[in-house]
C-alpha cells in the first residue's frame, strides 16, 4: 500500500539528502540535485528535511493513491492536478485513496520534487535511499512500481503555504563562484562569460560551450577529490560542472567550485539554457550559504 | 592546503605518485577519521592528496573555512606520523585468456613482449592499493612494472564488462561493474568487488596490497559460480 506509478516521466528516481561516507570506497554521493527543493518539500510535511523524495525531470510521473496521506510538491513547475484538478507548489495537500496525481512539462526549472507525508519506505543501501543507476543502488521508477510509505507522525498545516517569491531561483540565470584551486593555470577567467548547457548534461556533470579556456601551464593534475559544483576544464577547453553523481576523484584542473547556496539554480537549469558566472570570495560563499539555510529554519516555524 | 569551493579542502602531501607519498595521505586520513572535528563529512584520499567534505553551517565561525583549516592542522600536528598499519594481501584470480583479455595482444606488441610475458609480469608484482575512485570499488594500484605500460585507448569503450582488468599508463586496476572506460584490457576476473550489504562495500580498501594469479577458463566459470565471502 502506498503509491502506485502510472507513468514513470522522463527520468523519475527516489532521491535523499545523498549517500555521505562512501566516496573513499569510490560511491558517488548522489542525493537530490535541488537539495534546497527537497528540503522545503519535507519540511511542508513535517518530514527530516532530508528524508527520501520522488525527483522528476524535465517531464513529471503519473501516480494513483493507495492510502489517504498528506503531499507536497516544490522545485519546477510541472503543472500538478489531482483527478484533472491543478494543485499549487509549496503546500500540504491532503490526498484521498484513488486519486490521480499527474505532472507534465516543466514550465520554468526542469526538477520537481513529490514528497509525502512519513516520506517513501524503500531500502537503504549503505545509509542511503538515493537512487544510483549506475550501480545498480534503486532503480528508475516505471509503469507499475508500488512505493510504500512510513506512517506520518503528524498532520501538516494545510492553511500554509510557501510564499511563491520562495522560487523565483527557477528564473536565474547567474551562478557565483570561488576560484579553484588551479584558476592561475588559466589565460582567462569564467566572471562575466556566458555559457550554454549542453545536451551531453546529466545528474553527473553538465557540459558547457561557449568560450574556450586554455592552461598556460605544461603541467597534469593528479587526480584528487572533487566535489558537487567543481567546475573542471578538459583539454577541449569547454568546461564541465560536477554534479550530485559526480565520481569522488579526477583528474582535470579545477578553474572554479559553484558555491552551494547557487547549486540549486544550477540543478534547474536544464540543456539549452545559459548561464553566467559570477565571482565571490570564499568567506562571502560560506556567508552566502548561512543565510539561505536561515530561511529553512524560519520555515520550521510552519511546523503545524 | 587549498580550499576546495565551500564545502572541502585539500590536503597535499606532495606532488609525484609513489608509496611515501600516499602512506601519508592514508595515515592523515586515518587519523582524521579516529578524530573528526565537528561539521567534518567523510574524507577521501586520492594519490598524493587528501579531500576532507566538511558542512560549513556545522562550523560555529564567521568564516568556517578558516577555522576547520586550524583544526585539520591541530591535528595533524599533535599526531606524529605514524605508518599505517599494514593492509591485508588480497589474492585476485584473472584470466588472461583471448576471450577476455581484448587488448593484451596490443599491449604485448606495444611493448615488444609475447602475450605470456605481459601476463607473468602483470601476475608476478604486489600492488599497493593507492584509493577507491572512477567508479564504486574501483581500485588505483601503484607498483606495475613499467615493462607493461600502454597509453589509455584514443576513445574510450562504450562498455567495460564487470570484472576488466585493465592498464593505463603506468597504472593498473580492476573495474568493479559494467561502466564506459578506456584502459586496455589483458583480462578478467570472477572475483567481485562490491558487497552492497557490507559495512566496508568493497572487496578493496586503501593500504591494502592485491596479488594476481593466472587462471584458466574453466576454472574462471567454476568461480563465477561461487559464492564469495566477504570480511
Amino acid at each position: 500500500m502506498g503509491v502506485r506509478i502510472i507513468k514513470g516521466g522522463l527520468l523519475s528516481t527516489i532521491q535523499d539528502g545523498g549517500r555521505h561516507g562512501y566516496q573513499a570506497y569510490g560511491f558517488v554521493v548522489g542525493g537530490a540535485m535541488d537539495s534546497w527543493a527537497m528540503k522545503l518539500a519535507n519540511r511542508i510535511v513535517n518530514n527530516d528535511l532530508n528524508a527520501a523524495v520522488i525527483e522528476m525531470t524535465m517531464i513529471g510521473a503519473t501516480f494513483e493513491f493507495d492510502e489517504n496521506t498528506y503531499i507536497s510538491i516544490c522545485g519546477a513547475d510541472m503543472s500538478p492536478t489531482i483527478n484533472d484538478i491543478p494543485v499549487r507548489n509549496g503546500k500540504a495537500i491532503f490526498v484521498k485513496i484513488g486519486d490521480v496525481l499527474s505532472f507534465k512539462q516543466a514550465r520554468e526549472g526542469c526538477r520537481t520534487y513529490l514528497a509525502v507525508s512519513g516520506g517513501f519506505n524503500v531500502a537503504e543501501v549503505l545509509h542511503s535511499k538515493s537512487t544510483y543507476l549506475n550501480a545498480n543502488i534503486g532503480k528508475r521508477l516505471e509503469s507499475g512500481d508500488v512505493l510504500s510509505i512510513y506512517q506520518a507522525s503528524n498532520i501538516p498545516n494545510l492553511k500554509q503555504r510557501l510564499s511563491p517569491s520562495v522560487f523565483t531561483y527557477m528564473n536565474q540565470t547567474t551562478i557565483r563562484y570561488v576560484e579553484g584551486r588551479h584558476a592561475h593555470w588559466f589565460s582567462s577567467e569564467l566572471e562575466g562569460e556566458t555559457y550554454k548547457i549542453n545536451i551531453q548534461s546529466n545528474r553527473m556533470g553538465y557540459r558547457l560551450n561557449g568560450p574556450i579556456l586554455r592552461t598556460t601551464v605544461d603541467d597534469q593534475v593528479i587526480t584528487e577529490g572533487t566535489t558537487f559544483g567543481t567546475i573542471q576544464v578538459p583539454p577541449n577547453g569547454q568546461p564541465i560542472i560536477l554534479m550530485a553523481d559526480r565520481q569522488p576523484t579526477g583528474g582535470y584542473p579545477k578553474i572554479g567550485e559553484v558555491i552551494t547556496a547557487d547549486l540549486r539554480i544550477l540543478a534547474q537549469r536544464k540543456p539549452g539554457d545559459e548561464i553566467e558566472f559570477k565571482k565571490v570570495t570564499l568567506q562571502e560563499a560560506q556567508k552566502i550559504y548561512r543565510e539561505q539555510a536561515k530561511t529553512i529554519q524560519i520555515l520550521e516555524k510552519m511546523k503545524g | 592546503m587549498y580550499p576546495l569551493g565551500d564545502s572541502a579542502v585539500i590536503l597535499e602531501f606532495g606532488n609525484k605518485i609513489n608509496h611515501e607519498t600516499n602512506e601519508k595521505v592514508l595515515a592523515a586520513a586515518q587519523l582524521l577519521r579516529n578524530d573528526p572535528f565537528q561539521g567534518m563529512i567523510e574524507v577521501v584520499p586520492a594519490y598524493t592528496t587528501l579531500t576532507v567534505h566538511y558542512d560549513p553551517l556545522q562550523v560555529r565561525s564567521s568564516f568556517p573555512y578558516e577555522t576547520i583549516c586550524r583544526e585539520v592542522t591541530l591535528r595533524l600536528e599533535k599526531a606524529p606520523f605514524r605508518r599505517p598499519s599494514k593492509g591485508r594481501i588480497i589474492r585476485i584470480p584473472v584470466c588472461y585468456d583471448k576471450k577476455f583479455a581484448v587488448d593484451l595482444s596490443f599491449v604485448a606488441e606495444f611493448n615488444g613482449l609475447s602475450e605470456k610475458d605481459v601476463i607473468d609480469i602483470h601476475s608476478s608484482t604486489t600492488y599497493d592499493v593507492y584509493f577507491l575512485g572512477f567508479s564504486p570499488g574501483f581500485p588505483f594500484l601503484g607498483g606495475m612494472n613499467e615493462k607493461i605500460a600502454t597509453h589509455r585507448k584514443d576513445s574510450p569503450r562504450a562498455k567495460i564488462l564487470k570484472g576488466s582488468v585493465g592498464i593505463a599508463g603506468g597504472q593498473t586496476g580492476i573495474y568493479p561493474l559494467e561502466t564506459p572506460g578506456g584502459w586496455q584490457i589483458i583480462g578478467r576476473t570472477p572475483m567481485p568487488l562490491l558487497y552492497l550489504d557490507q559495512t566496508h562495500p568493497t572487496l578493496l580498501q586503501p593500504g591494502d596490497q592485491v596479488e594476481f594469479y593466472p587462471i584458466t577458463c574453466e576454472e574462471f566459470a567454476e568461480m563465477e559460480g561461487m559464492r564469495w565471502g566477504s570480511e
